[in-house]
């Protein structure tokens, strides 16, 4: 418990950073041009009733004033209507929240084979590793979007396997469920295994040069039984790291495959939040995703920390 | 060779719609979706226009914005690079303690809020793009200038009284070439792909001004009539950062080489 001041200062610059990172975003979307309560009314626009609303939203205080209102109802959970829908933004959210949530739950379920691709490249012969390495970077370059859509391409319109279009509806079956996230999540975990696959094998074949790797080889174990028997646990670590990292890229991702099949998430709805410049419902989505991109950088920290503590011991 | 295949595809790209001269609104008069024939080797479009016309088009538009997003993010980061490194240690901090909080927010999410205050514009996408990675090349090249400012060379030369400029321009750039230009190609090949991924959310360059990403989009729906239009765009952009990587892989290389 030495270091529970260290760990105390660490949580503390993250939470300032996180509040450096709400101010960005609500100056941002303060510094939209134009005025969208002119927008928002239409054709009933007359002076008289813009400035009423521009009263009732609160635009007609200055900027510092309402960053910190606006903070303080954040803090307590009341995000503001929705410009667009004159319902609460929760509302809005929450349905929305639960398919971006099984979306990623379904790519996360790819790690797994991530893992073994990672493994099953070290132990193949040099041609193959290579072969394999080569495929891994060609993904790896290959944006997500695209992915997708040859996925669709092959998978939906030429064999007519899944279906192209992914709609989460609650009345579902879980089979259905699914049926209907196998492709997009696949999209997502395609990256995942290029990326953990190159990053375990660089991993791997660095364990390789280390002294007790030679060293058990010279007792007599195969290559094999040493890569998973001791050099995996060594850089566990690292690969809960990875796993980590993959969370925060699978954030962002979702957002781009969400649109492409037309699941309706957080994702979407950010999206659309920005062509109609519904404010709180955009503002919501940044601070939400910011506060879970930095929780899980933070984390990945700590645990890195604590894990090669222990392992110092 | 590497360097200049990447360097010629993307002048390619920059260049042909101004000596083949296409316009937004000349029409091949063919079918929606055609498949590749003679006429048109890539098929047509989901307006029928011929496919390759297209892509050269918005290649034109993709080059010119990735680019410009790339050199200028290069310009930024290296800038508050050096800035962090020559100042004196509490607005040295403040920088750094800004940049952290800048990159700590998803830059999808940066390009939301940017594209919500100013729109979609050619010049506005350049500033948003740079401004999401201009971070990412400060934080690759801070340690390599943090490296340079601490030998014993520039110590010399500041003891001499040069100003900040010529420290910057005369010992640091030199020496900071190679990694600038790996920084330069990795750069490039990430404003690509944002630039795609918001074209193809439909908050990027707006119709009739066509990139790559908006092209894919633009012909999603051909993909439910059976026709590969929507995945032709896709590869123009693998391919292009296919090129890049190689390139990187040989950028310091043959900057090294150029310089002795």
């Amino acid at each position: 418990m030495a270091n529970l001041p260290s760990f105390a200062l660490e949580l503390a610059i993250r939470v300032a950073i996180l509040l450096a990172a709400a101010a960005l975003i609500f100056f941002g979307t303060a510094l939209i041009p134009g005025d969208f309560v002119t927008e928002l009314l239409g054709q009933d626009y007359t002076p008289e009733l813009a400035a009423q609303l521009r009263h009732s939203l609160g635009l007609d205080r200055p900027l510092p004033e309402r960053f910190v209102t606006w903070l303080f109802h954040f803090l307590q959970g009341e995000f503001g209507q929705s410009f667009t829908s004159r319902i609460p933004v929760w509302d809005v959210v929450e349905p929305r929240l639960a398919n971006t949530l099984m979306l990623a739950g379904a790519a996360i379920c790819w790690f797994p084979l991530a893992l073994a691709a990672g493994v099953a490249s070290f132990l193949a012969p040099p041609q193959i590793r290579r072969f394999l390495q080569l495929l891994m970077q060609v993904v790896l370059c290959a944006p997500e979007f695209l992915i997708a859509y040859v996925f669709i391409y092959v998978f939906a319109v030429q064999l007519q396997l899944l279906p192209a279009v992914s709609r989460l509806a609650p009345d579902q079956s879980l089979s259905e469920h699914i049926r209907v996230l196998i492709l997009p999540s696949a999209c997502l975990g395609v990256g995942m295994i290029a990326y953990v696959g190159r990053m375990l094998l660089s991993l791997l074949l660095m364990e390789e040069k280390k002294d007790y790797f030679e060293f058990a080889r010279l007792r007599g174990f195969s290559r094999s039984w040493i890569a998973l028997r001791y050099a995996v646990s060594a850089i566990l670590p690292s690969i809960i790291n990875l796993l980590l990292i993959y969370c925060a890229y699978l954030l962002t991702g979702v957002l781009v495959i969400e649109v492409v099949f037309g699941i309706s998430g957080i994702g979407e709805l950010a999206v659309s939040s920005v062509v109609w410049r519904d404010i709180p419902v955009l503002q919501f989505c940044a601070v939400f995703i910011t506060a879970i991109y930095v929780g899980i950088y933070s984390l990945s920290d700590l645990i890195a920390g604590r894990i090669s503590r222990r392992g110092a011991l | 060779m590497r360097a200049l295949t990447f360097i010629g595809f993307v002048l390619f790209f920059m260049v042909t719609p101004y000596v083949i001269g296409t316009s937004a609104d000349t029409f091949s008069g063919g079918g929606l979706f055609e498949s590749p024939s003679p006429a048109h080797p890539l098929g047509t479009d989901y307006l029928g226009r011929d496919m390759l016309l297209e892509i050269l088009r918005a290649g034109s538009v993709t080059m010119f914005i990735c680019a410009a997003a790339t050199v200028l993010s290069l310009v930024c980061g290296l800038t508050c690079a050096a800035l962090s490194s020559a100042l004196p240690s509490i607005p040295g901090t403040i920088l750094a303690r800004g940049m952290d909080a800048l990159n700590s927010i998803p830059s999808l999410i940066i390009a939301f809020v940017l594209i919500a205050a100013f729109g979609s514009t050619t010049t506005s996408l350049i500033v948003i793009i740079t401004v999401v990675e201009f971070t990412r090349a400060y934080r690759s090249l801070k340690a390599p200038v943090i490296q340079i400012f601490a030998e014993p060379f520039v110590e010399l030369s500041r003891i001499r009284g040069e100003g900040f400029v010529y420290l910057v321009t005369r010992d640091v750039w030199p020496n900071l070439r190679p990694y600038a230009a790996v920084e330069l190609v990795n750069r490039f090949v990430a404003c690509l792909m944002f630039l795609s991924a918001i074209s193809l959310l439909g908050i990027g360059v707006q119709p009739p001004t066509t990139d790559w990403g908006t092209l894919i989009k633009l012909n999603a729906t051909g993909l439910l009539l059976n026709s590969a239009a929507p995945l032709i765009p896709g590869l123009f952009i693998l391919v292009a950062s296919l090129l890049a990587l190689f390139a990187a892989s040989n950028a310091s290389r043959q900057l090294d080489f150029s310089k002795s």
